[in-house]
């Protein structure tokens, strides 16, 4: 090649490479003004209105979803506090329950928050035209009295336990949404009808950009604590390693990941804070004891509680996070988590066998009571049928795919085979659905109170063509025992707490002899942030991260 | 000339219309699109009803392909499934831009340095720098990109944290405040600058071999050991005769890359979040949106036809053995 | 020229990885890659019918490879490789399901074998890399063996018929082009499902083809002007025997060069299916898995993406050169000359 050729590369990479060196000099410079901070989302919202089932996202309302207050919130601690407003049961027959909302509260385009917002809410969520994600708790809901400006009551066709929860719901402004289209009109803004952002809360949207970043600013009129961050950029790092580097780099300055090892590496560097909690996400086996699995001995409550015995749960979540959340406990109950004191009772904890060979003995002697014998390949045959069960669980969740690893080999050593049979979350779930498993691993989203266990637990009244399952709508198991069914039906209409954590107890016990499902551990939530940063505390309820805003301060 | 490419577009149609029934059978019969909304247990059956009936999902799949294709060619592709406030064109309208400026960086930087490493290697061929070249674009060839992608991501992470020197993002298209004009585009090059990296090694590794190749053939040819036999000088010779005529296959190669790139770059743009067509692409799938899907597999597939149809036409303007009938 | 893409008179080198992700289905782009015609000393042999010519040209070839000395050095690593994981129960020192929580996260040490370290599980790696080489090869040889018995039909049809059928198989095949093959294998994989490694490979088979198809369809299209396939329909010979028996053996060296870079592309593409978390699935290690695996703690556990890595990185390196070893053995066209 001629020398002048090689000139003219050499000087477009210089050319290049002088270029990238002036804007580093300049990105060295730039500092972050000191009101402001960037944090790297995990899921970019697919679109803004959290309501409906398209953009229905947790990070949709962590994010975007900062700018619509509700009336009651809940706290880190799991209790459901008032926040813009009230919501109280005055009333058990007919089951009444009384919303009032705060005398400052007030949208951003300065009108007030009021009660025909409380009752626009609640009827876009069950007008049928719209595609809303969820209706849970307002579609009980038979009709509203006005009672001021600021305060409805909402009369409830049957009695609705987990209203707290239900009035942890953002309040729609029905002066800007009456009359449109709820499917689309907040996809990727929060306009009112002249075209102004529209928040309720300490922050308000001022800018969306698709695939890249969501920017609030701080919203002048908010009704509470005044925020002290002037902006909070949303930067949509939907790859972990990507995420992960990116706050290590200081890229962003904090970040909420599910749970995976790599994070280990965050906890020693200097200049980062890692939070970490217990959180309310459940982690456990399903059991098909019936149609649809692939030996009639997981319909034997005894082979049942042999799997359970045959595991070494401690053990598995002692290596899996042992870099991440050393402490993180073993759950030993399907309606409470370990953090709710007074109503946790560890039901479970009795098939916890640490020691392996007793373990081992253990599942032995049940299997010999029972005329099993152990094959050439050390797996027992009951009756003809050989003790090997499917497990399977959504693949690429690596935790999930190490627990199976883990699982498989502790069941192995007791005499019991457990075939892989992992397949992506897409096709994992309607194959659970429709009974085509025998061992699931995968985890109900909770909000710490246990109200609608019985969807998951309790045995169908009635079986249709629509909803073969009865009313267990989500009882994928087969599994169907009156005591429960009637013990968390009673549990639901109970109003008197105490009685409630009884009667949800009562079917727990009862879920631990049967052993339909084994609980593992509660998904620890991991909020890491730049150490200069003050006020953020992590929210391991669905909550999550961003339920304190107006409290954060850049150092 | 004219009626041949006006030939070869017209072709491009039926191409493009079959391309579209496999797409969309293909996609519609592997499965439910509502199968995880409907496994959400507070999913109301109301949504999933209304959702069903404004897409005719429970229609006959060819009614659900007329409706398909109506959709996407007076509509251009319409909404998502489970976002009808959203435009699928505006998605795309917005990564495809992204992607490109990638695209156009890594391959004309490829080009320029594969070019000229396969150029000396043949020239100098079976010397140390062959082999070294050689070996290296053998590398190219064997290296995993994500492999790649990720080595260079924690190299100039853990140079920031050495030295607190930003020579490159690690992700992202731009900083939270790029600043304007020629501000905005060295920030969009400092991103770019790690993603075009990785998919240059196997472009500069892909056409330094058959620049070399090329160029060997070329040197061997009759009309060079003319050109030198009448005592022209080697420079002149090598840059003027064979260079010109050899360039020609790599040329048509990068043209064809170029339009697998825009949907080849997969990998690349989703871990540099780059959002590119990668990144879409993945959402859509994860969100499972088969209509996203079968838009994106569209746009693809016209890139390719398109870039096939200028590869062609460019090889017959430059070399002129080919005639055109 | 044909209607579909340039047929250069040019040579190309065919490697593998021709395109963005490392995971492109075709091995050269543009189907001139490969030889279309090859050295005329094949054809005398069936026109002469002598068995001896036809050893003496393959002995050639023999020869030309074994005097590419990295192909050989290649072939060599590579034959060392592909037994160790056909053997792998035989030469593991441990099961790759093995674990021992006493012992995970292990840098790596002769002491009690671990060359490979150990994983977060405590499970030997080097059992574990040198399990997913098997499964890795069990994909590649399916992969391989499937798309080149499809290539070479479409291919051979196509080019022994041509008119209508040709027409209507390379319209297929530049369809099937058009997609782009890691989006399509990601779509199957998220809407049938993947885990199990012969579903992998027939996924992966299914796209592999095309680029072979043409490279046969070229070799037919020159082939069956020769004299000895007229003499043989004139003898009567039906269209199959004409096909495979006179034909074929004249158009392998680009069959064999094309399915060697397969094996490639195909351990490449699976490892880029895995790292999206489409591939193989536990407990079957698979080279691309494992790399997947060991991404998560690679900051403390380096041996954990190395070791899968510098594999995928080693088998591919030698496929290449043996493919080019090939090609320079079976196409003398292209002389080894100085320019």
């Amino acid at each position: 090649m001629h020398r002048s050729h090689y000139r003219l590369v050499l000087g477009v990479l210089v050319a290049v490479t002088s270029l990238i060196v002036a804007g580093a000099a300049g990105g060295a410079s730039k500092k972050s003004t000191s009101g402001s901070m960037t944090f790297g989302a995990e899921q970019e919202p697919p679109c803004l209105n959290g309501f409906t089932s398209g953009c229905n996202n947790t990070w949709t309302s962590w994010t975007a979803g900062i700018a619509l207050a509700s009336p009651l919130i809940v706290k880190p601690d799991f209790s459901i506090k008032p926040y813009m407003g009230t919501a109280k049961l005055v009333s058990k027959k007919p089951f009444t329950v009384l919303v009032t909302l705060n005398k400052k509260a007030k949208w951003s385009d300065g009108k007030q928050v009021s009660a025909e917002d409380l009752i626009f809410t609640w009827k876009t969520i069950v007008d049928p035209k719209f595609d809303i994600s969820s209706r849970s708790g307002f579609d009980s809901i038979a009709r509203a009295v006005k009672v001021n400006a600021r305060a409805v009551k909402f009369i409830y066709s049957k009695p609705y336990a987990p209203y707290k929860v239900q009035w942890a719901t953002s309040i729609l402004p029905q002066h800007a949404l009456e009359g449109l289209d709820f499917n689309t009109v907040w996809d990727s803004n929060y306009n009112n009808k002249a075209g102004q952002t529209m928040s309720s809360g300490p922050f308000k949207l001022q800018s969306y950009t698709k695939g890249q970043s969501l920017v609030m600013v701080r919203n002048s009129t908010f009704w509470g604590k005044k925020p002290t961050l002037d902006k909070i950029t949303f930067l949509f790092r939907t790859n972990t390693d990507t995420e992960i580097q990116a706050i290590r780099g200081g890229e962003v300055d904090a970040i909420y990941p599910q749970p995976q090892l790599q994070l280990a590496q965050l906890r020693g560097q200097s200049g980062l804070r890692v939070q970490t909690h217990a959180g309310t996400t459940i982690e456990h086996i399903d059991i098909n004891t019936g149609a649809g699995n692939s030996t009639p001995l997981l319909g034997q409550a005894w082979f049942r509680q042999a799997i359970a015995y045959s595991l070494d749960r401690s053990g598995m979540i002692k290596q899996l996070f042992s870099t991440l959340n050393p402490g993180l406990p073993t759950l030993n109950n399907l309606s409470y988590t370990t953090g709710q004191k007074g109503l946790y009772v560890p039901h479970f904890a009795k098939y916890q066998i640490s020691n392996k060979a007793k373990r081992i003995a253990k599942v032995a002697a049940i299997m010999k009571a029972h005329n099993c014998t152990k094959g050439g390949d050390g797996i027992y045959t009951c009756g003809g049928e050989k003790a090997s069960v499917r497990l399977g669980t959504t693949s690429g969740n690596k935790l999930r795919e190490l627990a199976v690893e883990i699982m498989q080999a502790q069941a192995k050593d007791a005499g019991i085979e457990f075939r892989a049979d992992s397949q992506p979350s897409r096709l994992f779930f309607p194959r659970i659905a429709g009974n085509k498993y025998d061992l699931a691993l995968f985890a109900w989203v909770g909000s710490g109170d246990p109200a609608g266990q019985v969807d998951i637990y309790g045995c169908a009244d009635q079986k249709t063509a629509d909803n073969p399952q009865g009313i267990g709508g989500n009882n994928w198991k087969n599994y169907c025992n009156p005591t429960v069914t009637n013990a968390l039906k009673a549990s639901d209409a109970a109003l008197d707490p105490k009685t409630r954590i009884k009667l949800v107890n009562k079917a727990d016990a009862k879920l631990a002899a049967d052993v339909p499902t084994i609980p593992l551990y509660q998904k620890p939530t991991y909020f890491v942030f730049k150490t200069s940063l003050k006020g953020l505390v992590d929210n391991p309820t669905l909550q999550g991260p961003t339920w304190n805003t107006e409290a954060w301060k850049a150092g | 000339m004219v009626t041949y490419i006006v030939r070869r577009f017209l072709y491009s149609i039926p191409v493009l219309f079959a391309a579209s029934v496999l797409i969309f059978f293909s996609v519609t019969v592997a499965g439910d699109p509502l199968a995880t909304l409907k496994q959400n247990p507070l999913a109301s059956k109301q949504t999933i009803h209304n959702i069903e009936k404004r897409n005719h999902l429970n229609d006959p799949i060819t009614t659900q392909y007329a409706y398909w294709l109506k959709e996407a060619v007076t509509n251009k592709f319409g909404s998502p499934l489970l976002q009808p406030g959203t435009k699928i064109w505006d998605d795309l309208k917005r990564v495809i831009p992204h992607t490109l400026q990638l695209v156009v960086l890594a391959e004309v930087l490829a080009l320029l340095v594969g070019i000229s490493i396969g150029v000396y290697s043949a020239i100098r061929q079976y010397s140390i720098f062959d082999y070294a070249a050689t070996t290296f674009s053998f590398l190219g060839f064997a290296m995993p990109v994500f492999w790649l992608a990720l080595m260079l991501q924690i190299l100039f992470t853990n140079i920031f944290i050495k030295w607190h020197v930003r020579i490159f993002y690690t992700s992202g298209l731009s900083s939270q405040n790029p600043g304007g004009g020629i501000h905005f585009w060295i920030d969009r090059l400092q991103h770019l600058a790690i993603p075009a990296m990785t998919l240059m090694l196997l472009s500069i590794a892909q056409y330094s071999r058959f620049m070399r190749a090329s160029m060997l053939e070329v040197v061997n040819s009759d009309y060079v050991r003319t050109a030198r036999a009448k005592g022209l000088p080697e420079r002149k010779v090598t840059l003027k005769h064979a260079l010109r005529n050899a360039l020609i296959p790599v040329v048509t190669v990068s043209a064809l890359n170029f339009g697998a790139l825009i949907g080849g770059a997969v990998i690349t743009e989703s871990i540099f979040q780059l959002d590119g067509m990668g990144p879409y692409f993945l959402g859509a799938l994860f969100n499972q949106d088969a209509y996203v899907v079968m838009a994106w597999l569209m746009v693809t597939a016209t890139a390719v036809v398109a870039f096939n149809l200028i590869a062609d036409v460019l090889y017959g303007y430059i070399d002129p053995r080919i005639r055109y009938d | 020229m044909t209607e579909t893409t340039p047929e250069g008179d040019v040579k190309f080198p065919p490697v593998v990885g021709a395109g963005a992700d490392g995971a492109t289905i075709s091995p050269a782009t543009p189907e001139a890659a490969v030889v279309a015609d090859l050295p005329d000393g094949i054809d005398l042999v069936h026109e002469s019918g002598l068995e001896l010519k036809s050893r003496s040209q393959w002995a050639y070839a023999r020869r030309r490879f074994v005097r590419h000395r990295l192909a050989m050095v290649s072939l060599v690593v590579l034959a060392i490789i592909l037994l160790a994981g056909a053997f792998a129960n035989l030469i593991t020192p441990y099961s790759f399901a093995a674990q021992d929580f006493a012992h995970s996260g292990q840098a790596p040490t002769f002491k009690a074998h671990h060359f490979f370290g150990t994983d977060v599980l405590g499970r030997d790696y080097f059992s574990r890399v040198v399990y997913g080489i098997r499964t890795s090869e069990k994909v590649a040889l399916i992969v391989t063996l499937v798309s080149t018995v499809i290539g070479t039909l479409i291919g051979a049809v196509a080019g022994y018929y041509s008119g209508w059928v040709d027409n209507i198989l390379m319209r297929f095949t530049d369809l099937i082009l058009t997609l782009p093959g890691l989006a399509v294998l990601l779509t199957a994989a998220a809407f049938i499902g993947t885990g199990n490694p012969i579903r992998v490979a027939f996924i992966l088979a299914l796209l592999f083809w095309t680029a072979l198809a043409r490279i046969v369809r070229g070799s037919f299209l020159s082939l069956r002007e020769k004299e000895y396939v007229e003499a043989a329909k004139a003898a009567g010979s039906g269209d199959l025997r004409i096909m495979f028996r006179h034909m074929l053996p004249n158009a392998v060296g680009p069959i064999v060069v094309n399915a060697t870079l397969i094996v490639g592309i195909a351990i490449l593409t699976e490892a880029a299916l895995s790292f999206l978390g489409f591939g193989i699935q536990p407990p079957n290690p698979s080279l691309g898995k494992l790399i997947n695996d060991g991404q998560d703690v690679s900051s403390s556990m380096w041996w954990l993406v190395t070791f899968p890595g510098l594999t995928i990185v080693l088998i591919v390196l030698c496929i290449n050169f043996i493919g080019d070893g090939l090609r320079d053995a079976l196409d003398p066209t292209q002389r080894r000359t100085r320019a």
